[in-house]
């Protein structure tokens, strides 16, 4: 549980700053657009389109999807998962390099964590520059490749594709998740470990005992940040996705910008966020019901 | 008294072990033998390598140099999980995740026991222990004594040749400590595997222990049976940290020949043989000394009493000799007089009593 206390400033300062804009995120996903412009009658017509069923389905991964109106669930879905991918991946390279830090680092640790920061010094948007870059169909892989006599033609599959947006969304985030898991492996009593080892266990083994288990309030919290913000973003999909890695937030800024739906781009933006809340509650719950039911016990 | 012979192999032989953190070196040449079976203590003041020790038993702490060995083995390149040894941390270390079954479970899962019998040794363990009805309490729910008894219980049901204990009393309070150490006692004579307790409280060693090896500054400088560590001290170290002690200034009067005077009372100690003249110090239990004159001892000093303090079944008195502000208990008898403070007073002693040590 003292994982998520860590969080709690974090959180207190955003409900405080998101709670106006979201309530009129939430306003405007009740009125509609209509031309240029806003009809304030309050209307669930919005949220009626995104649900709104349709006899003939359409078929996105071999799934058919009967929706009138599917882009937004379908993007959702697709969203829902390459950030599920991203996290999945950023946990166990951000794992080890924590674990690193914790264990072996014995002097200077202060500089380990100075040196994870370093991405940040320059911006996001520069970062995911450097990606398209280095996939790009004359980047610097391909001629890599292509210099070294491997390929003859330059990859096209490099960029453009949800598999990219993934590489790039787990780049951008896994020095954010070493925090939460190192805070989490340092305060681990180092006698808990010792002790693990007088009764018999290899380091596996009590790595697999003892470290992972009082270290998961960390991991937990790593996941959600890492989970929660990447669904919603759309520089990377913008930069690196282009139509094939596009993610719901490029409908939103769509909806919003382009199409001049801004209600409409309000309303997924809603759905969006309830998914999401969701399915980190839902996590939290089924995390934190495990060590609940062995403490019942 | 002779020290024991160990006519068996011992359990536990350590021979010129060394530890070196940085420059520092919190262990010198240790050498030492522990019997099979025995309660052997590790005395000493806080910062005197006993944990170092133990860690090296437990092969947690590698030493720099020497040799080490246990039931026989030697234990060179022998990690913590395969040594035959468990360990009572001082912390007790008790996992915060698991229950108090789980803990004490812990070590059954590493060694190929059918799930029946390590759950058996697991209620075993929490009989012996007096913890039945708690195995499902989450460690976080746990008292100080209780958690000390799961640690004790997690080691134990490993059955180990040996059984290593960091001060696990230290952090108990007075009335359950001494439950405690009655308790470990009997619970070590009736498991008959060896035990090595360290402690800083003196009383605790002499109270448990079979032999007793008092540390300081990362040497052993005695190691002997209870008795012997306080009726003979070897050097001036193990006389003033092993129980009370007083001390008195002698004078030398005949050189080499042992005569001495004390507050002008002449007395003979062949074992003090400095240049006359020169000053030596006289160590004396409080218990030796009587308040009075006793036909029993040798030696009647010339005293003042300086101060009484009454301890319920004891009555120290604090009286100065020549100088020297020494203590002595007697009895609290009814009908006894209290000496009043100020009034002159005469201390006996028997000079076989009196320790000659070495000391500045
Ligand atoms: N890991 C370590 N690194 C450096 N010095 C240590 C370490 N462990 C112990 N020491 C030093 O070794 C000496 C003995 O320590 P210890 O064995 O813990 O003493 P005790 O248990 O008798 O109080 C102390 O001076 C202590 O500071
Ligand atoms: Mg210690």
């Amino acid at each position: 549980m003292a994982g998520y206390g860590l969080l709690s400033p974090a959180l207190l300062i955003m409900v405080a700053m998101l709670a106006l804009p979201i309530a009129a995120l939430v306003l405007l996903s009740f009125w509609r657009q209509s031309g240029y412009t806003l009809d304030t009658t309050l209307t669930g017509a919005n949220y009626a389109r995104i649900f709104g069923l349709s006899d003939s389905p359409t078929v996105w991964m071999g799934i058919p999807f009967y929706l009138a109106y599917p882009v937004p669930v379908i993007l959702l879905i697709k969203s829902l998962m390459m950030s599920l991918t991203a996290t999945v991946t950023v946990i166990p390279l951000a794992y080890p390099m924590a674990y690193f830090i914790a264990f072996r680092v014995r002097s200077g640790k202060s500089i380990w964590i100075l040196l994870l920061t370093i991405p940040f010094w320059t911006s996001y948007l520069l970062r995911v520059f450097a990606w398209k870059i280095m996939l790009g169909y004359t980047g610097a892989i391909n001629s890599g490749l292509m210099a070294l006599g491997i390929i003859h033609h330059p990859l096209d599959a490099l960029l453009y594709n949800s598999g990219a947006v993934t590489v790039v969304l787990a780049h951008s985030w896994v020095s954010f998740a070493v925090l939460p898991i190192y805070v989490s492996l340092e305060k681990i009593d180092r006698s808990l470990l010792e002790a693990a080892s007088d009764l018999g266990d290899t380091r596996w083994q009590r790595f697999r005992r003892i470290t992972l288990p009082l270290s998961m309030p960390g991991v937990i919290a790593a996941a959600l940040m890492v989970f929660i913000p990447t669904v919603g973003d759309y520089v990377t999909p913008t930069l690196i996705g282009g139509s094939g890695g596009s993610m719901v937030g490029n409908l939103i800024q769509d909806l919003f910008m382009k199409r001049n739906n801004a209600p409409m781009g309000a309303a997924v933006a809603i759905v969006m966020m309830a998914v999401i809340a969701l399915i980190a509650l839902l996590f939290v719950w089924l995390t934190g019901y495990h060590k609940m039911r062995a403490r019942r016990r | 008294m002779p020290a024991p012979e160990t006519t068996v192999a011992p359990m536990i032989s350590l021979r010129n072990v060394q530890k070196r953190f940085g420059d520092h070196f919190a262990l010198h040449d240790i050498s030492l033998d522990i019997g099979a079976g025995e309660f052997f203590s590790l005395l000493g003041p806080s910062g005197c390598g006993k944990t170092t020790l133990l860690r090296i038993l437990a092969g947690i702490e590698q030493p720099t140099s020497g040799s080490l060995s246990i039931g026989g083995d030697a234990m060179a390149g022998v990690p913590a999980n395969r040594r035959p040894t468990n360990m009572v941390f001082q912390s007790y270390a008790i996992f915060p995740h698991l229950n108090v079954e789980e803990n004490i479970g812990y070590g059954l899962r590493n060694m190929s026991i059918p799930r029946t019998e390590a759950a058996a040794r697991v209620a075993e363990a929490l009989a012996l222990v007096k913890l039945d009805g708690l195995g499902r309490r989450n460690a976080d729910q746990l008292s100080g004594g209780q958690r000390q008894r799961v640690a004790l219980a997690r080691a134990l049901v490993c059955r180990p040749k040996v059984l290593l204990l960091d001060e696990p009393l230290s952090a108990l309070d007075k009335n359950l400590r001494q439950d405690m150490q009655s308790e470990l006692r009997a619970l070590q004579r009736a498991v008959g595997i060896t035990f090595v307790f360290v402690t800083h409280d003196q009383e605790e060693a002499l109270a448990m222990s079979d032999r007793i090896a008092v540390m300081n500054g990362g040497r052993i400088e005695q190691v002997g049976q209870p008795a012997e560590i306080y009726d003979q001290p070897a050097t001036a170290f193990v006389a003033s940290f092993v129980g009370t002690l007083n001390r008195l200034t002698a004078r030398v009067t005949e050189r080499g020949a042992g005569h001495l005077t004390v507050a002008g009372v002449p007395l003979h100690l062949p074992a003090a043989a400095s240049g006359p003249g020169a000053e030596v110090t006289l160590a004396v239990r409080p218990e030796t000394l009587r308040l009075g004159r006793d036909p029993e001892c040798d030696l009647v000093l010339p005293a003042r009493v300086v101060e009484v303090q009454f301890l319920g079944s004891i009555v120290r008195t604090r009286v100065d000799v020549g100088g020297d502000v020494i203590s002595l208990d007697s009895f609290n008898r009814p009908g006894s007089p209290v000496p009043a403070i100020g009034s002159s007073a005469e201390v006996s002693l028997r000079s076989k009593d009196v320790i000659v040590t070495q000391a500045p």
